[in-house]
Order: structure tokens, then sequence, then C-alpha cells
């Protein structure tokens, strides 16, 4: 008859052989890793051809002059419970429930420019070879914070595209904020008349004054 | 016991080194540029899409289905950059001018966050939920593939329809009566 240590002690004998077989399996596949992908590494998922459903075409005039280019770092929190045998023991040890981080690195572009569309003839007057000209007020004509511009640290899969879309969308507006507070609209003004002057330089005008209208 | 204990040691000992393998996320700085831009945009396709995967294999227990809908704003038009007085040949006098732009190109896609949308996703068997970043990056896959139809949607040859319009008015208003725009 076995004592019962004795099966204890063989229980965890095969506990240990199945775990250092794990374990190698692991060590292995960080070798193998080396210089290819890993074999327990998720193939890349692929979305299926949907057709692209054009639902508005408009006409613009928009001279983008400023672009502000900004990246950071964003972080969410929230609560979650952990329910079943798992959260009991969480809760035993007062850890439920338990805080989960979304961080998103966040790349974001923001365009200010001016509206040309917005100009009328009012707006643009000739003298023999002398052009007097007046843009509009700049305005911000994209902020762009795209799925191929953020990347997520962490974040398991309780959180919801709602709540990831949340976090990018605060993203978005703080790289709107920051290229405002770093004077993007005093950049499109300034590169705006330059680059407007230019362009007529170019058409042969010689003596060519562009202002900005006021507020 | 004193070898099983030896062989636990080993064990954690392993662990401990591939629990410090783990990919490590380096914190940046924050950086941000402001910088001039010469870009004249002239059309804009709003565009609808369906995003959706369908993660099933035979190796796999359950299957994983999402679907996701997104608008996104294209705008295309001509990059003014290199854009200089050898473009224009001008005779004021003959009233005639031949300008010579760069050919049209996507010059902003947005995908606003609040116009993405999870419709449907459905996870069977043993398997996990999609994770953030696997829908990001199915996210990602749809925003390049409405650059690649967009563009074969006509976006840029109507940007350069309508930048050949504008420079043309544009020209007219200052005097000129033949204008002819190329593009190169």
């Amino acid at each position: 008859m076995m004592s019962r240590f004795d099966s204890i002690m063989k229980l965890l004998r095969i506990l240990a052989v199945l775990a250092l077989a794990v374990v190698l399996l692991l060590a292995l596949d960080r070798i193998s890793k080396i210089g290819e992908k890993s074999i327990f590494s998720r193939s890349t998922l692929k979305i299926e051809d949907t057709p692209v459903v054009l639902e508005k075409i408009s006409d613009i005039g928009e001279l983008a002059t400023a672009c502000y280019y900004d990246e950071d770092i964003y972080l969410t929190s929230k609560l979650t419970e952990i329910t079943g045998p798992v959260g009991l023991i969480a809760s035993a040890v007062g850890r439920n429930p338990s805080k989960d981080d979304l961080v998103i690195i966040a790349r974001g572009t923001v365009k200010a420019g001016f509206d040309m569309g917005g100009i009328s003839l009012d707006d643009v007057t000739v003298r023999n070879d002398s052009l007097f000209v007046t843009l509009p007020r700049p305005k911000i004509l994209s902020v762009t914070v795209n799925p191929s511009d953020y990347e997520i640290i962490g974040g398991n899969n309780s959180w919801s595209q709602r709540e990831v879309s949340g976090l990018v969308g605060h993203a978005r507006n703080m790289i709107l904020k920051n290229a405002l507070d770093n004077g993007i609209y005093s950049r499109a003004e300034s590169s705006g008349k330059v680059k407007v002057r230019e362009f007529l330089e170019a058409c042969g005008f010689r003596n060519i004054v562009v202002s900005v209208a006021e507020e | 016991m004193n070898r099983f204990s030896r062989l636990l040691t080993a064990l954690a000992l392993v662990a401990c080194t591939l629990a410090g393998c783990r990919k490590e996320v380096a914190v940046r700085s924050a950086v941000s540029r402001l910088s001039g831009l010469s870009e004249f945009g002239t059309v804009e396709y709003t565009v609808k899409k369906v995003v959706s995967a369908n993660d099933s294999s035979v190796f796999k227990i359950g299957d994983r289905k999402i679907y996701f809908t997104c608008i996104a704003n294209v705008k295309a038009g001509i990059d003014l950059s290199g854009f200089s007085a050898e473009n224009v040949k001008a005779d004021r006098s003959a009233g005639t001018a031949v300008v010579t732009l760069p050919h049209a190109r996507i010059l902003s896609v947005e995908l606003p966050p609040d116009k993405i949308e999870e419709k449907y996703c459905s996870v069977t068997g043993f398997r996990w939920n999609f994770t953030p970043e696997e829908k990001r990056a199915l996210l990602k896959q749809g925003e390049e593939d409405i650059i690649a139809k967009v563009e074969q949607n006509g976006i840029l040859e109507d940007a350069e329809r309508n930048s050949s319009d504008l420079v043309r008015k544009m020209f007219t208003g200052l005097g000129y009566e033949k204008v002819t725009v190329k593009f190169e």
C-alpha cells in the first residue's frame, strides 16, 4: 500500500515533469523566435474583402499651410469585477474589483489652412501688375488619429470598442488642443501669406500684398 | 526530496528568465512638431466600409467573428511644395498662360473614432474574445483598403479636374483669357 505521502510525492513529480515540459517548450519557442515568427504566436487576422461605399463627393478648395504632429501616451483605467472561483480568491485577498489599464501611444496630425472657396471677387484687386489679396481666417482642415496612427499597450478583452474609441477620441481632442496652444493658426497665416505670394509671383505679378481677414 | 527541490529551483529560475524576456514597452517622451505645408485639396470623398473578419480554423475549437462599420473622409489634391515660376508660362500681353501642376494625390484620410462602431461580435468554443489590439489591427487593414479602393473609384481624377478648373478660374479672374493646365 502506498502511503499518502508517497502518492502526493508521485503527483508532485508528474506535475514537475509537466511543468518542465512546458518550460522547455517555451524556451524552444524563444530560441525559434530569433529571426522568425514564434511558433506560438497568433497568425495575423485578415479582413474580408468588402466594398467601399461612396456616400458623398464634395468639391473643395482648401489650401493647407500648417501641419502639427504630436505623439503622446494616453491612459485610462477602470475597475473590473472578477467573477467565479478566481473572483472569490481575489476578494479574499482584497483584489476584487481589480484595476485594468488601457494605454495607447497615439501619433496625430492636425492640418490648418484656408478655405479658398470662401474668397470672393471683392477679396482680390488687380492694379496694373500689382495684386491685393485678402485671405479668409485660417481654420482647422483635418485632425487625424487613425487606427494606423496608434498602438495599444495592454488592455485585455474586457475593453469594448466604444471605450477604446473614447480614449482615441480623447487623444484626438488633446492633440487638437496642443496644436492650437502651439500656435497652428499663426503658423498657417504666416506660411499661407508666403505660399500665396510665391504662387502669384510665379504667375507674373510683381507687387503682391497678401493679408488675412480680420476676425 | 533534495533532488526534487533542486528541480523546482531550476524550474523557478528558468521561469524567471523567461518572464524577464517579456516584451517591454519603452516609455517615450511626448514629441511634437509644427511645420509649414503647401497642399491644395480640391475634392473630398465621404465613404463607408464594413470591416469584417472571420477567425476560424480546423486547428481551433470554436470560431470568432467580428463586424465593424466605419466612415472615412478622404481628401485629395495637389502638393504645391515644389511649385515655382518654372511651372507657369504666362504672357500677360497676349492673355495666355500655361500652368503645369504635379499629379494629384491623397492628402488626408480621417477615420473619426466616434464613427467606428462594432456592430457584431461572436466568440464560440474555447476561443478568447478579440483584444483591443486585434481590433485595431483589423481596422488598420480596413483603413488601407479604403485608401486603395478610393483611388480605384477615381478620386485622383476628380482632384485633378477640380484643380484644373480652380486654377483656370483663378487665372481668368487675373485677366488671362486662354489658360491651359497640364499635369506632370
